[in-house]
């Protein structure tokens, strides 16, 4: 249970969209607890008819961690963008524990694991490698990095995605596509 | 200029080179490099990427990362015990857990409360996905067996990392194994039940279901509301749980409990055929009328799988009557034959030899009548020799028949009509007869004069025609919220003369099959699309053509065109079919239906 009030997380928020640093690091261990403890619970409840979508958990964190009445349209986006990034988070942490789980011989996973994706079929996605190259990409150009991880781990729109940076959407649009022409190099 | 910078220029190149004209293009790349190679370079590779990073490729991160969300080690358990899975069920407790899966008894709140088993696979790594895949296949067609000695598929699916379940009927009574005591059975009981038994077996192995695990453990005795018992099996094939040996095994897992049922090649090489099955009813058997098993083995002892094969081959075990001394005769031939070490020496069908064996232990004036599921049966003896099929027939094959045609009927009636498939036209331009006559097809019409009627075109008796489908430009398959597609599978049935139902040819078109404007031609993986023959009355023929976008995947369709081109199907037959569509979804097959005229 999230023993943090909804208000604190709020505030944590406005901080860190006001350009607090510090507010951003508590923050993000909070939103990834709540995302992960939804994802459980709807898995849980609804074995075989859950379907996961990212924007749906987003969402539900954001109600239950956030005021909406405090704060700005802005903030909002802005969550959105952390959201997106700790779902990332989420997901890579998960994969990587059961990876090593898988190898150190831990007994029987019983999830399915798409190990050496690109052996078995060739055709499929290499999450750690995606997960590699956002993180070179965020040194390179960190705003690019995050419209990527908007897109692929939060499902935003370009415009949202544009409310959540305060750019013009037109620059979304451009970072967006060289982002994903550069993506799919590394991808290789 | 440093990492950082480079990215940052090549960027800014790239996104003004995709704005400029094609031709222009590597002009204007030169031209904005000023002779940085490097530079150069950079923004080359990013248009490739951008020319590779297309929709699909988008589609499949997407999908990737989704697919990784949903997965249950976010959730505490592999199964919530205690809570409602699927809306549905209720689970009540773990039953049990072996290697690769788990069994569990649950309450199904959406009938009356009644209590089912779920089985789980839970180990879905992608070294196992044969396994995963035979878990659901196998638990298909055990849902397609209806006999009251297989324990009922109620539900089957799959949870959203894809763990293949299966939701089957709790049976309530004691194990076979509980009414076993020393000195045998009551020779009528134990009759009674092998014959329960074996039929059920056959039924099984009719839809191509190996048990594989046959013992008195696995059987249920059932109380019926009746007051009369049945034993049912319980426990199949793939749909087992148990596997700790087989985690690489291409082969079909061992059981780690008693082998002692198991047949000799089953024991040597995993391969587990209907004759196995019924060597493992023959030892069922044995001990049932003899109290004893034939063969007794340690299964600590590090040799004793070769213990075992040994006394299997030669046979080396006391014969029934030694034990029993009531045992009849012919009884204890048929344990015999059962038990033979040669899968082909054994009797063939689980039919044949419980049937024999209950004549043998009773005598004439205890026979009950036989009644058996005679449709599956016909469909069986059309391949084997049916010697041993010595019942009452009593019209019976004309009551199946009626029943094909009555559910042939209701897929006809629930099938889309529309007149978009329609035989070739006897004025063929000769450009498309030479390509019909290169797939093999023979466009032969004779009497190129004649006038079509109320049905498009008539054709004379013992004409062979191909057919086209004419799709015009329309998709023919939608999928669920999917892109349009304009291929699909094509499944046609014919009803033939004394109403029996013709599966024509199950074949495939692609997308990318030849496909003009107005028709597309269908061949069958390269091989030669029969052409079939019109026969019968003169008078409207109707054929039904079903098209889903995936294969419906019923056995009974033969796989090849070199195969029988046509087989009879029975009302069974039909019924799975309409049952498999209605799974599939209404939005997902279309079935179009067309006259045409027989001239005689």
């Amino acid at each position: 249970m999230n023993p943090h009030s909804r208000g604190e997380v709020t505030q944590l928020l406005i901080a860190w969209s006001n350009g607090d640093r510090e507010a951003f690091a508590k923050l993000v261990p909070l939103v990834y607890d709540e995302l992960r403890r939804i994802a459980a619970s709807k898995l849980r409840r609804h074995g075989a008819d859950a379907i996961l979508q990212p924007t749906v958990l987003v969402h539900e964190a954001y109600l239950k961690l956030i005021d909406e009445t405090a704060i700005e349209w802005q903030d909002r986006a802005h969550f959105y963008a952390i959201a997106a990034n700790t779902i990332r988070r989420l997901i890579i942490d998960d994969y990587r524990k059961r990876l090593a789980e898988k190898r150190g011989g831990g007994k029987a996973s019983f999830v399915s694991l798409q190990e050496g994706d690109a052996i078995t079929t060739g055709q499929s996605v290499d999450l750690l490698a995606v997960h590699e190259a956002l993180e070179r990409l965020a040194a390179l150009d960190p705003r690019q990095a995050s419209i990527v991880e908007m897109r692929f781990f939060s499902d935003m729109t370009n415009e949202e995605i544009a409310a959540a940076l305060g750019v013009s959407v037109k620059t979304v649009e451009r970072d967006w596509r060289s982002a994903k022409a550069w993506l799919r190099l590394q991808l290789e | 200029m440093d990492e950082r910078e480079r990215y940052l220029k090549a960027k800014e190149i790239f996104l003004q080179a995709v704005e400029t004209n094609p031709n222009d293009r590597e002009r204007f790349v030169a031209w904005a490099c000023a002779g940085d190679d490097g530079l150069h370079q950079e923004v080359l590779r990013l248009l490739r990427g951008d020319f590779q990073a297309d929709d699909t490729w988008e589609d499949k991160v997407r999908q990737r990362i989704a697919e990784q969300l949903n997965t249950p080690t976010f959730a505490a358990s592999p199964f919530p015990i205690g809570e409602v899975f699927g809306g549905r069920y209720f689970i009540q407790k773990m039953l049990g857990q072996g290697g690769i899966g788990a069994v569990y008894l649950a309450v199904d709140k959406r009938v009356h409360s009644r209590q089912v088993v779920i089985k789980l696979l839970l180990d879905t790594s992608s070294r196992n996905q044969w396994l995963v895949d035979k878990f659901k296949h196998e638990g298909e067609a055990l849902a397609r067996i209806t006999h009251p000695g297989v324990v009922s598929v109620l539900d089957l699916g799959e949870l959203a990392d894809g763990k293949p379940y299966l939701v089957m009927e709790y049976v309530k009574g004691e194990m076979l194994a509980s009414e076993i005591k020393p000195g045998g059975m009551e020779l009528q009981r134990a009759a009674c039940f092998i014959r329960q038994i074996a039929q059920a077996l056959f039924a099984a192995h009719f839809e191509k279901v190996i048990h594989r695990d046959l013992k008195p453990a696995n059987v249920m005795i059932q109380q019926l509301s009746d007051g009369t018992q049945q034993a049912k099996l319980i426990d199949f094939g793939i749909a087992k749980v148990e596997d700790p040996q087989s985690a690489e095994a291409t082969q079909t897992p061992m059981p780690a409990g008693t082998p002692v049922y198991g047949a000799p090649e089953q024991l040597q090489h995993g391969k587990a055929t209907r004759q196995s099955d019924i060597y493992a009813l023959g030892v069922v058997a044995y001990e049932m009328l003899t109290g004893e098993r034939p063969f007794k083995v340690n299964t600590t002892s590090l040799t004793w799988q070769a213990d075992l094969l040994a006394q299997q081959y030669a046979s080396d075990y006391r014969k029934p009557q030694e034990l029993r001394q009531d045992l009849p005769d012919a009884a204890q031939e048929e344990i015999l034959k059962a038990l033979l070490y040669n899968p082909q020496d054994r009797h063939q069908e689980g039919f044949e030899f419980g049937e024999k064996l209950y004549r043998a232990l009773l005598k004439e004036d205890q026979f009950e009548s036989v009644t058996i599921d005679l449709a599956s049966v016909t469909l069986g003896a059309a391949k084997q020799p049916s010697s041993y099929l010595t019942f009452k027939r009593d019209n019976e094959d004309k009551k199946v028949m009626n029943e094909a045609v009555k559910s042939f009927e209701r897929l006809w009636s629930y099938a889309t009509f529309t007149d978009r498939i329609r035989p070739l036209p006897p004025a063929v331009a000769r450009e498309d007869r030479q390509q019909l006559r290169e797939l093999g097809g023979k466009p032969g019409v004779r009497g190129m004069g004649a006038k079509p009627k109320k049905a498009e075109y008539a054709y004379p008796l013992g004409s062979a025609l191909c057919l086209a489908l004419d799709i015009g430009s329309k998709p023919l398959v939608r999928g669920l919220g999917a892109k349009p597609k304009s291929g699909g599978y094509l499944t046609l049935l014919d009803k033939g003369p004394e109403g029996k139902i013709y599966c024509l040819c199950p074949s495939h078109f692609a997308p990318n099959t030849r496909i003009s404007s107005e028709r597309i031609y269908l061949p069958q993986q390269g091989a030669v699309y029969p052409a079939f023959e019109l026969s019968g009355k003169p008078g409207k023929e109707k054929l039904l053509a079903i098209i889903t976008d995936e294969p419906l995947a019923l056995d009974w369709l033969p796989r090849d065109a070199e195969e029988e081109p046509s087989r009879v199907l029975s009302g069974e037959d039909i019924e799975a079919l309409f049952v498999r569509l209605q799974q599939v979804g209404e939005g997902r097959w279309t079935a179009f239906s067309s006259y045409f005229e027989v001239d005689a």
